[in-house]
């Protein structure tokens, strides 16, 4: 037995191994908890945009971060603008959602893609949903009060300690390592070249796809929180929105009875489904499914987008040198960007990205 | 709230800190109230039966002092006018009824447990044999789960029960502490089962913060941990889809199950142990061993020494010592040494005890004729083996075979692991014909081509990864066992005669082992310890 050391001692070493496991299981909890890449990337690179830097900040699902590119937006109109996604989103996040982005910007006006509060998921796809948002969101009380309000307690502890979730993935070094990359090299650059753009290379030409959606009591319950809460955080215009889709709502008077609640707060709705002919869009060759907008699309639909903003609200803000200078290289980047995307569409390769081997060249 | 759950160390967390700011002469308090709070909290609804058994234990121990203390006061106010043999005649009347007592404290005690975990078996093979006459009976069945720990905590008390009544104790005069002997909490679940002079004065002794207490009593856990999330959990899927569909799998696979089974039981049962030594160890109470390296034995007996020890002395001291001097065996043993020659007859006696004593262990694990059969296969081994034995020496002295060379020693070991795995399939399979057809499936159908990864990977249902892992785990425990059967010393004392660099390092692997590779987190349906059911 070795000699018995000094209690002092003793007890700080043991405070200095705790905090030894603490950092290493930080460390690792960081590494490996990826949901998926493409939400991880879109979620952590709206955390570093510098503070109070963005005119425009659209919530929604994935409709948003392929229909619709902010650095192409900013050389057109030159607004600042980030399309805050999750993929498949519950609609208990957009509060969420929302809080986050007051919390680090003072967006001129909101947009809110309004599709999430037409699905009603079941508890297994809220909780993929929520891990996506949670898992990438640094821990604030907002984070702690989303996970209060939209997880059961008996799966809270996953979104704390995010391992008990994700310790499986470090037999997955391709994903976790990829992440991890993707990761870093954001970092280094200092903020997203694309701003969370991504493109499926894709044409969708078969036929429309016809769904039934509508406003749940809970859903809508959901909407008319979000809209105190938007009323609460200040936030003077949230324009929801119905970007445009292949789908064919086989009820659309959905949309109507959920412009109608939003007005009551006073805040506006546009339907894209009815701008298709004014946009430009075309049915079989603009979209790469029925839910997504391909590279063709993205590019009529920001385009007239970007000045429906600019008409509509006063974007014209003057920003610091740095931020300007940050988004005019996005701005080149993506110049660079779309050619190589629009020439590879059709195609039969994966989603492209701002990592994408094809882009590293400009990166 | 199992031994593997955060609610379990929030009461551990919360107890400790209560135990040790407490005053030390009400220690043991704060054990009994966590205990009772443990037990309510998993087991609430059949609570009134741990609390019956206290207090049957209770007032029967005191009843046996109190005639034993009454009969000697008599005794000696009647010294002067008692001959010897009214002495002697009034002892006698005494001791019989103070063993009237203790036999009715252990008829009752045993009797809940025979009701409440064998009456339905019992009925159902009682309508079973009517019916193979043609004969339709009814005998009803009971609605019951079992209480929490009902075998370990009936065992334990009723050892007490006999404890006092050979006067090896005395009986405990306060029934709180009395309470706690029988229901604290680390090992209420599945043991170690305690005696009392071992465990209840570390029970009810003050303890002064020890910090080596908590550091070791977490080393511990860990440990068990790693055994039970990393190895156990991993491994007893697999073992219950062959096990419940032996016929659609070849014999290769049900023998890998089999083995496999073994790796899981003990990792499973072991690392329970280890948890609840180690949750003990923190409050600075040290229970037994309960397994010393089982697999390591050279004979089936050297295996029950090693495996549920605790078990094991409980009923070694409280059957098969009693039995095998009893004297109807003795008796019998004078016979069969006149009829059958010396050795029958000095080993006859001691073997039937024996076999007796592994009945009561198979009936102990389950109501089922497959731990029937399981208690006798272990016991007709040791018997036949008991019985051989001269011959056993004939044929080693005639190879001129070195029974501690190293060969014989591996030999010695494997002859008796492949004994303990048939006991296994008693276990693992549905019942006894389940268990005999995936012993003759692992003899008749066996294809060494069918061990091929890919052909293994494609039949049983665990991944690449899940091998791994097992086999990960299986060297760690292996090389630990190792060390600890050269050195007969604890990893944790030979850890502590290193730098502290290595046993920063060792440990940290241990909690990332765990945390990394342990099945636990949403979407896995935590599986309780084997032990826990019986």
């Amino acid at each position: 037995m070795q000699q018995r050391s000094k209690p002092q001692k003793r007890a700080l070493r043991a405070v200095i191994f705790l905090l030894i496991v603490v950092l290493l299981y930080s460390a690792a909890a960081n590494v490996l908890s990826v949901n998926n890449t493409w939400d991880m990337r879109h979620i952590r690179g709206f955390y570093l945009e510098p503070q109070d830097s963005l005119d425009v900040v659209m919530l929604g699902a994935s409709e948003l971060y392929t229909g619709f590119s902010s650095p192409l937006a900013w050389q057109q109109y030159g607004f600042t603008s980030y399309p805050l996604a999750v993929s498949s989103m519950p609609s208990c996040l957009y509060d969420s959602m929302l809080t986050e982005t007051m919390r680090r910007q003072t967006p001129k006006v909101v947009v809110v893609e309004i599709n999430g509060f037409l699905y009603d998921f079941n508890q297994d796809e809220t909780d993929t949903g929520l891990h996506k948002w949670l898992d990438n969101i640094p821990m604030s009380r907002n984070k702690a009060q989303t996970i209060a309000d939209c997880v059961p307690k008996d799966q809270q502890s996953s979104y704390f300690f995010r391992l008990e979730k994700y310790h499986d993935t470090w037999i997955e070094p391709d994903v976790w390592g990829g992440a991890a990359k993707d990761q870093l090299t954001m970092r280094r650059t200092g903020y997203s070249l694309t701003k969370s753009f991504e493109v499926i290379p894709k044409v969708e030409t078969g036929e429309r796809q016809v769904k039934s959606l509508e406003l749940s009591a809970e859903n809508e319950q959901t909407l008319r929180d979000f809209c105190e809460r938007a009323k609460q955080l200040g936030v003077e215009n949230v324009l929801f929105v119905r970007f445009p889709h292949r789908t064919v709502l086989s009820d659309p008077s959905v949309l109507s009875q959920l412009a109608d609640i939003v007005r009551e707060y006073g805040y506006g709705f546009l339907n894209c489904d009815e701008q298709m002919d004014s946009i430009g869009l075309e049915l079989d060759g603009d979209f790469c499914d029925n839910e997504h907008m391909n590279v063709f699309g993205m590019e009529k639909f920001t385009a007239w987008f970007g000045q429906y903003l600019s008409e509509q609200y006063s974007l014209t803000a003057a920003h610091s040198d740095a931020v300007t200078a940050e988004w005019q290289r996005c701005a080149e980047f993506v110049a660079h960007m779309l050619p190589i995307c629009k020439q590879k569409t059709p195609g039969d390769g994966g989603n492209y990205n701002e990592f994408s081997p094809e882009f590293l060249a400009y990166r | 709230m199992t031994l593997t759950s955060l609610s379990f160390y929030l009461l551990v967390l919360a107890l400790l800190v209560l135990y040790y700011l407490a005053p030390k002469r009400f220690q043991w308090v704060v054990l009994l109230i966590g205990s009772y709070a443990f037990y309510a909290f998993v087991c609430l609804r059949y609570m009134g039966f741990i609390v019956i058994t206290t207090l049957t234990t209770y007032f029967g121990a005191r009843g046996m002092d109190a005639m034993t203390a009454r009969m000697e006061q008599t005794v000696a106010a009647h010294k002067q006018d008692w001959e010897r043999e009214a002495r002697k005649a009034y002892k006698k009347r005494c001791k019989s009824r103070r063993k009237a007592l203790m036999i009715g404290i252990l008829v009752f005690n045993f009797g809940i447990l025979a009701v409440l975990k064998y009456y339905n078996f019992f009925a159902e093979s009682m309508e079973a044999l009517f019916a193979s006459v043609g004969l339709t009976v009814s005998l009803g069945h009971i609605g019951l789960l079992l209480p929490l720990g009902i075998s370990f905590y009936t065992f334990q008390s009723m050892g007490y029960v006999l404890d006092v009544y050979r006067e090896k104790v005395t009986a405990e005069r306060n029934v709180g502490k009395l309470a706690l002997f029988v229901s604290f909490f680390p090992q209420i679940i599945q043991g170690p089962i305690g005696v009392y002079d071992q465990l209840a004065h570390q029970l009810y002794d003050e303890h002064k913060y020890n910090f080596d207490n908590i550091r070791y009593g977490a080393e511990l856990i860990l440990w068990g941990f790693f055994k039970k999330l990393v190895i156990a959990d991993r491994a007893v899927g697999m073992i219950h889809t062959v096990a419940g569909a032996y016929t659609d799998y070849a014999g290769t696979y049900v023998l890998l199950a089999a083995l496999v089974y073994a790796l899981q039981l003990y990792a499973d049962f072991s690392g329970g142990i280890d948890i609840s030594r180690g949750v003990a160890q923190m409050f600075g109470i040290t229970m037994g061993e309960n397994f010393r390296r089982p697999y390591f034995s050279r004979t089936l007996t050297e295996y029950w020494h090693r495996w549920h020890i605790s078990l094991g002395d409980w009923l070694r001291n409280y059957l098969f010592y009693p039995l095998s001097i009893s004297k109807a065996f003795l008796n019998w043993g004078r016979h069969a040494k006149q009829h059958l020659g010396n050795h029958i007859g000095k080993v006859l006696p001691t073997a039937v005890a024996s076999l007796i004593t592994f009945l009561v262990i198979g009936i102990w694990h389950g109501a089922s004729w497959k731990y029937v059969a399981f208690g006798f296969w272990n016991g007709m081994v040791i018997l036949v083996s008991t019985l051989l034995q001269p011959v056993s020496d004939k044929v080693v002295a005639g190879l001129h075979i070195e029974r501690k060379s190293a060969w014989y020693q591996v030999f010695s070991m494997l002859r008796t692991f492949v004994v303990v795995l048939i006991g296994y399939y008693f276990d693992i399979a549905d019942g006894f014909r389940a268990a005999m057809g995936m012993m003759a499936k692992s003899v008749t159908d066996l294809h060494l081509s069918q061990l091929r990864p890919g052909a293994v990977l494609e039949t049983l249902p665990l991944t690449k990864y899940d091998w791994a892992v097992l086999l990960f785990g299986t060297i760690v425990i292996f090389v630990a066992s190792v060390i600890q059967e050269r050195s007969q010393r604890t990893i944790r004392e030979i850890l502590d005669e290193k730098c502290l660099a290595l046993r920063w390092a060792v440990l940290l692997g241990g909690i990332f082992a765990v945390v990394l590779m342990g099945m636990y987190g949403p979407g896995v349906q935590a599986s309780e310890f084997v032990y826990m059911q019986f």
